[in-house]
C-alpha cells in the first residue's frame, strides 16, 4: 500500500472536492431520493426468519412489484476463505451471508413471481463453481437452490458462461472510473439485489448493502493477478489493485480517472463502490444482521473481534436509505464523516453516494417501517469505542 | 557416542562410512547397522526434502508462496504414499537430510510427524552444526537431541491395520523419473483433499474402495485389467478424469460444460477426458471440484499449511485423523470436520502427548471437533 502524505491528500482531497462536491453534486445530494426502509427483528436462522423476511418486503410494498417476472440476479457476500473462521464460529454467524436468510429470501422471491434467480459472487481467488466454494464452508448448496424451481449460481470472479465481459458505465461521470468490465450477470438481469452482512469494516468504516458490491469486480482484470493488456483466464488473489491503485486494471477494461489520485484504499474503496453501484443500481438491499461479527469484515482482522447476534434484518429499495438505516442501527451516524467513527480513517460511502444523488443518507428524510430503530439498535460504536479505548 | 541411543526406540544405526570399532560397538549395544546401500529386506528408503514452510530465497524468512499465494510446503507425504502402493506392507523409511536454515527443534519435530502421518518413518539425521553441539555435549544441543529422541518415541506409529481414506485416487505406474504423475500426486497432497496412490502394477478392486475419482495422466495407455477395474469402477458411480493417452474410451452422453474437460456419463459414473496434459497443478485442483467436495471425508478451519491424513481400521469401527501443522508457532482456532457418525473423539498432540477426550459435535454428514492450540501435529481418535 502506498501511504499518502498530507501534502499529496490536501492536493487530492482538493481535487476530489472540484469533482465531487461543486454546485450540480451538492443540488444532486439535496435532492437525493429517499425510498421506505423497513426494519425487522429476527433473533435466530429457524422458522421466525421465513415470516420475518415476509413481512420485511410487505412493509416496502411487496416483493411482487419487484420480482414478478423478472430475472433476479442476487449478490451475496461471501468474502474471504471458506476454510478462514472467526475462532471455532461456521462463517455464517460472523461474516458470510447466512444460507438461510439467502435460502429464504429465494423462496419469497419465486413465490412472488420471480422468474429466475441468480445468486453471484465472486469468491476468494478461484473460478471454482460458487457450489463447490460453499461446500467447503460446510454449506450444502442444495438447501439454496432447491427454494425455487429456477435458482442458480454463478461465480463473477472471471467471465463465467458468458463469451465476453460487459461494459457498464457510471451515469454520474465516476470518482476513480468511468466504466466497469463486469461479468455479464450484472447485466443479464431485470433485478440487481445486493444481500449482505452487517459488519464494520477495516478500509470503508462500514459493510452493508453498497460495500458489498465491491465484490462486482472480476479479479481477472482489478485483482492482484489481473492481466495487463487482457484480462487472465482465472482469477488471482484480492482486489489489491483497486485497494492501493498500483497499477491500472487490464487495458481492456476503461482505466482510472484520476491516476495521480490517492493511492490510499481509505480514499479509493469508499468511490470505486460508489462508482460501482451508480454502474449497477441496487434495485432491492437486503441486510441481514442476525448474527455478525464486530471489530471489522472478517477473521483476518487485527483489532478484538467478537461473534454476536444483534438479530435484525433491514431492507429498502433505495441502498443509500437501507445503509444510513442500517448505521443508526449499528450506533453510527449516518452523517458522519472523514474522521468520525466508523469513518476514523476513510471516506464515507454514504456522503460520496449521497453527492453522487444515489440517495440521501438523512434519517428525518427516511420513512422508516417495521421495529423502530432504539427498538432493534446493536451498539456497535459502544463497542468500537470500548475496544479501541482497551487498545 | 552410542550412550545417546541407550534407552530410546532407535533400533537401526546407519553407517555412510566405515569408523573403525563404531558397527562392533553398536552391534554389541543392540543396533543393526546398516549400509545405506543395503537396507534391511522389505525396507523402502524415500529420499525427499527437508519438511516444512518453504523459506524464500530471496533473503529473510518470509515463506514462498505457492501457485495459490498459500505457503509452499516441502513434504514428502505424497512420495511416501508413492512407495507405498509400489511396496505394500513394508516398512518406509524416509531420507530428508536437516537444511540449516530450518533446523530448529520444532523442525526435527516435523521431519518426524511428516513421515509418520503418512505411515512411514523418519532417519534420524543431524545438521553439522548440532552434531558438533551434540558431539561436544553443549546443553543446548543437547536439549534439541532429547526432543529429538522424544519424537523418535512419540512418532513410532504402526500403520498396520488401518487403511487410507481417500476421495481421490492417482493410478500410474510410477515407472522412470519423476514424472508427470509424480507432480500430479505432489500437487494434489496440496489440495488437502484426501487422496491414495495406486500402483498400476499391484492394482486390485480393494485399491479402489471409497474412491469418487480416479486420476491417470501417464504417458502410456494403461494394461488392459486395469482398464477393466478402473471403467467398472466408473460404471458403478466413479469418475475417471485422464487425457488422450488413455486410449478408445466408451461413448456417452455429454454432461456438464468445463473449460478443460470434455465430461461424458458412463454407467452410474462419468469420464472427464482432458487432452494432452501440460500442466500438473491444473489437473489435481481441476479433478478435486469435477469429483466435488460434495464427497470431502475431513474438512479443516483456521489450520494454516497442514497435511491430514486419515485412516480407518478394517472393520471401520475405528478411525485416525493425523494431522500436521507445518507452522513451527503452535496454531489456534482449528476446527475439523470429519465425514460419517462418531460416537467418541480422542486427542493426541505432540505439546500433550497423553491422549484426551474431546467434545464432538454432530454437523451434518459428520462431526465436528475444536481443536486446542496445535504445534506441529495432532492425532485424532474416533470412535464409531
Amino acid at each position: 500500500m502506498h501511504p499518502c502524505s498530507r501534502r499529496q491528500w490536501l492536493k487530492t482531497a482538493a481535487a476530489a472536492t472540484g469533482a465531487a462536491f461543486t454546485d450540480p453534486l451538492i443540488r444532486r445530494a439535496r435532492s437525493a431520493p429517499t425510498q421506505p426502509v423497513a426494519v425487522a427483528r429476527c433473533m435466530t436462522y429457524g422458522p421466525e426468519l421465513v415470516p420475518a423476511l415476509d413481512k420485511l418486503f410487505d412493509q416496502l410494498g411487496g416483493l411482487g412489484r419487484i420480482v414478478k417476472g423478472k430475472t433476479v440476479a442476487m449478490k451475496i457476500n461471501l468474502t474471504g476463505a471458506p476454510s478462514y473462521r472467526l475462532g471455532y464460529l461456521p462463517c455464517e454467524d460472523t461474516h458470510y451471508t447466512h444460507p438461510s436468510v439467502i435460502a429464504a429470501t429465494c423462496h419469497l422471491m419465486m413465490k412472488a413471481g420471480a422468474r429466475r434467480i441468480r445468486l453471484l459472487e465472486s469468491p476468494w481467488s478461484t473460478a471454482d463453481p460458487i457450489e463447490e466454494y460453499i461446500l467447503q464452508a460446510n454449506w450444502e448448496p442444495r438447501d439454496i437452490l432447491t427454494a425455487g424451481d429456477n435458482v442458480e449460481f454463478e461465480n463473477t470472479n472471471f467471465l463465467g458462461n458468458a463469451k465476453k465481459y460487459t461494459r457498464m458505465k457510471v451515469p454520474f461521470g465516476g470518482y476513480m472510473f468511468p466504466a466497469f468490465d463486469l461479468n455479464h450477470s450484472y447485466n443479464d438481469c431485470d433485478v440487481f439485489v445486493s444481500l449482505a452482512k452487517m459488519k464494520e469494516h477495516a478500509t470503508a468504516g462500514i459493510t452493508l448493502s453498497m460495500k458489498n458490491c465491491f465484490g462486482l469486480t472480476p479479479a481477472t482484470i482489478y485483482g492482484a493477478g489481473a492481466g495487463i493488456d487482457e484480462p487472465s483466464i482465472l482469477p488471482k488473489g484480492g482486489r489489491s489493485l483497486v485497494h492501493s491503485g498500483y497499477r491500472q486494471p487490464s487495458k481492456s477494461a476503461p482505466s482510472e480517472l484520476h491516476p495521480d489520485s490517492p493511492r490510499a484504499d481509505t480514499y479509493r474503496v469508499p468511490r470505486t463502490v460508489v462508482d460501482l453501484i451508480s454502474a449497477r443500481p441496487i434495485d432491492l438491499a437486503i441486510v441481514e444482521g442476525i448474527k455478525t461479527m464486530t471489530g471489522g469484515e472478517g477473521p483476518w482482522m487485527r483489532e478484538k473481534i467478537t461473534g454476536v447476534n444483534p438479530g435484525v434484518l433491514v431492507a429498502g429499495t433505495n441502498c443509500v436509505n437501507t445503509d444510513a438505516v442500517c448505521m443508526s442501527i449499528m450506533g453510527f451516524d449516518p452523517m458522519a464523516d472523514r474522521g468520525t467513527p466508523p469513518f476514523e480513517r476513510c471516506d464515507s460511502t454514504l456522503k460520496l453516494a449521497e453527492a453522487a444523488g444515489l440517495g440521501s443518507r438523512d434519517l428525518g428524510k427516511i420513512e422508516i417501517a417495521g421495529m423502530p430503530v432504539k427498538q432493534v439498535m446493536f451498539d456497535f460504536a459502544k463497542i468500537r469505542r470500548e475496544r479501541r479505548a482497551r487498545g | 557416542m552410542l550412550s545417546l541411543l541407550q534407552a530410546t526406540p532407535v533400533r537401526h544405526l546407519l553407517l555412510d562410512s566405515a569408523v573403525p570399532g563404531l558397527a562392533d560397538a553398536a552391534g554389541k549395544a543392540g543396533l543393526v547397522v546398516v549400509e545405506p546401500q543395503a537396507v534391511p529386506h522389505g525396507v523402502t528408503v524415500v529420499k525427499g526434502p527437508w519438511p516444512g514452510i518453504r523459506v524464500s530465497h530471496s533473503g529473510g524468512d518470509r515463506a514462498s508462496a505457492g501457485p495459490t499465494g498459500e505457503p509452499w510446503v516441502d513434504s514428502n507425504g505424497w512420495r511416501i504414499k508413492m512407495a507405498r502402493a509400489q511396496h505394500p506392507g513394508g516398512p518406509i523409511w524416509v531420507d530428508a537430510k536437516p537444511q540449516p536454515s530450518r533446523s530448529s527443534k520444532e523442525d526435527y519435530t516435523l521431519a518426524f510427524a511428516d513421515a509418520a502421518a503418512h505411515g512411514a518413518q523418519w532417519i534420524i539425521g543431524l545438521d553439522d552444526e548440532l552434531a558438533a553441539g551434540v558431539a561436544a555435549k553443549k546443553p543446548e544441543a543437547m536439549a534439541t537431541w532429547q526432543r529429538i529422541v522424544q519424537g523418535a518415541a512419540f512418532f513410532a506409529i504402526d500403520p498396520a491395520g488401518y487403511n487410507d481414506q481417500a476421495v481421490i485416487g492417482v493410478l500410474s505406474t510410477f515407472s522412470g523419473p519423476r514424472s508427470f504423475t509424480d507432480e500430479v500426486l505432489n500437487n494434489l497432497a496440496r489440495t488437502r483433499q484426501q487422496y491414495r496412490a495406486i500402483a498400476a502394477q499391484s492394482m486390485t478392486p480393494a485399491s479402489l474402495s471409497g474412491l469418487k475419482g480416479i486420476i491417470y495422466t501417464d504417458a502410456a495407455e494403461p494394461p488392459a485389467d486395469v482398464r477393466k477395474l478402473v471403467l467398472d469402477f466408473v460404471n458403478s458411480g466413479g469418475m475417471l478424469i485422464t487425457g488422450s493417452a488413455w486410449g478408445s474410451l466408451p461413448k456417452g452422453e455429454a454432461q456438464q460444460s468445463h473449460p478443460r474437460f470434455s465430461v461424458r456419463k458412463t454407467g452410474n459414473g462419468a469420464i472427464a477426458i482432458g487432452g494432452t496434459f501440460s500442466d500438473p497443478y491444473r489437473v489435481p485442483n481441476d479433478a478435486v471440484v469435477l469429483v466435488s467436495h460434495r464427497h470431502d471425508i475431513v474438512r479443516f478451519f483456521n489450520s494454516g499449511a497442514i497435511t491430514p491424513c486419515l485412516a480407518a481400521s478394517a472393520d471401520k469401527r475405528r478411525t485416525t485423523l493425523h494431522t500436521v501443522f507445518y507452522s513451527l508457532r503452535p496454531v489456534e482456532d482449528t476446527s475439523v470436520w470429519v465425514k460419517g457418525s462418531y460416537r467418541a473423539a480422542r486427542i493426541r498432540t505432540w505439546s500433550q502427548p497423553q491422549s484426551q477426550n474431546v467434545r464432538l459435535e454432530k454437523r451434518d454428514t459428520g462431526i465436528e471437533i475444536h481443536l486446542p492450540a496445535v504445534a506441529q501435529y495432532a492425532m485424532i481418535e474416533l470412535e464409531s
